[in-house]
């Protein structure tokens, strides 16, 4: 129980900080996604059911907060959750959040979800998918992937992963 | 049923996403439903105050691009201020000019300064209009603020003038409200100078000069300046009168040609009479 409170609560916060924070370090009109990041941490640390619920319920409020397509965030992030819990291994969740692997499993499953996001968001409009994905997916992809680096570093240090592997 | 909910344990993570999939496709269609709308504005007015709490807070990243952005701007805008200042200046210049030249009981041709000398002991002014446009030498330069010199050179295009403050200038002046007539020139100091006139002649100190009858090349009444300082001498009967151009000729740019040539009748008979004294 104390663990769901711990959760919702970093949730929460992140949720603030994606529809404000995020637009301070913005870069040419590119942010990461804290959401996703957290959503893939909680699918390497519990699960994919428990990442997908959150996935969901997240990705549904931002969308309401950010003015953005209701129901595409969920779609996606839900997607992106679910995707994640293939590397699930609750034998290996240490090794897995403090090291490299954690930083490809963010880039790979960032770029699934833009992927996805994309070609929901292009629909009825003039953009075309593969520029669109270029442009903003892939380049958000590898923003999440350099703010996940120092979810590794957090991880290596409180697990002492770096001096194991 | 059992079998239904052991296959369900089994696969929830499948269905869960497929229950995910759907609803958020549901909520898909749902986008212009009033509700959600109504929700949406609700949860964007609350992201929206906490937004605006720490809006101070600068976009770290793109503080530099928009510096540059704003520095370019800065510098379109300056030039752009510059150019409407010009514009402005030259707008009441002209407009003085026009209504001078409406006032006036003279002909004249107007001129715009493209060269001058301040700091020589013969100080000239090089106008745009020549012997094409009927300059000719003598004739006075004036601008609305008064007498400017005379035309001493002309080519078809072009044409030179002495200014006031040229060793060479002389003309016959007037103090206007005490009709004490003098010679003005330049001795090279800071003033115009009117000398030799007797101590007993009245001047005052913001006394206005004109140009008087007595002049061949100046029409009378053209304003010359404003008498500044005078001196005396003990040893001397007359005095001094210094006088201050009416002319700020650092700032000249356009000025006018009375094209009114001196009466040579007039001057041949002066000369006669000159040569049989």
């Amino acid at each position: 129980m104390n663990l769901i409170i711990k959760y919702m609560a970093i949730a929460i916060v992140l949720l603030l900080l994606q529809s404000t924070f995020a637009n301070f370090i913005t870069l040419r009109g590119i942010a990461p996604d804290f959401l996703l990041i957290f959503v893939v941490v909680i699918a390497l640390i519990e699960g994919r059911v428990t990442s997908m619920v959150y996935a969901f319920i997240l990705g549904s409020i931002f969308d309401l907060a950010s003015g953005g397509v209701f129901g595409l965030s969920s779609l996606s992030k839900v997607i992106g959750a679910f995707i994640a819990g293939f590397f699930f291994n609750p034998n290996k969740t240490q090794l897995t959040l403090g090291s490299y692997r954690f930083i490809l499993i963010i880039l790979f499953v960032s770029v699934i979800h833009n992927f996805i996001y994309f070609i929901v968001f292009v629909q009825g409009t003039e953009f075309n998918f593969w520029n669109t994905l270029l442009k903003y997916g892939i380049a958000t992809a590898f923003y999440t992937t350099i703010v996940g680096v120092f979810i590794v570093l957090y991880f290596s240090r409180k697990y002492g992963v770096i001096k194991n592997v | 049923m059992r079998r239904f909910f052991t296959i369900l344990v089994e696969f929830k993570e499948y269905f869960l996403l497929i229950l995910f999939i759907i609803l958020s496709l549901i909520f898909l269609s749902l986008n212009d439903n009033i509700q959600i709308k109504k929700i949406r504005t609700l949860t964007i007015g609350m992201i929206g105050y906490v937004q605006s709490t720490i809006n101070i807070v600068p976009n770290i990243f793109d503080l530099k691009r928009e510096n540059e952005i704003l520095h370019k701007m800065n510098v379109a805008l300056m030039d752009e201020v510059n150019k409407l200042r010009e514009a402005k200046l030259e707008n009441i210049r002209l407009r003085q000019l026009l209504k001078f030249r409406e006032e006036s009981k003279y002909t004249f041709v107007a001129a715009d300064v493209i060269g001058k000398t301040l700091h020589l002991q013969k100080n000239t002014l090089t106008l745009n209009v020549g012997i094409k446009d009927g300059i000719k030498v003598n004739m006075p330069i004036v601008s609305p603020q008064g007498v400017v010199g005379k035309i001493i050179a002309v080519s078809n295009d072009y044409s030179v003038g002495q200014l006031l403050y040229n060793r060479d200038f002389r003309t016959s002046v007037k103090i206007q409200r005490s009709r004490v007539d003098g010679i003005l020139a330049w001795d090279g100091g800071e003033f115009l100078i009117i000398k030799n006139v007797s101590k007993k002649q009245d001047v005052k100190i913001g006394d206005i000069v004109i140009t008087s009858e007595y002049s061949n090349i100046f029409p009378p009444s053209l304003k010359v300046g404003t008498v500044i300082s005078t001196s005396e001498n003990e040893l001397n009967l007359f005095k001094n009168i210094y006088v201050k151009p009416a002319v700020d000729f650092t700032v000249l740019e356009e000025v006018f040609i009375i094209t009114a040539v001196p009466d040579t009748q007039k001057i041949s008979l002066e000369n006669k009479v000159a040569r049989n004294k």
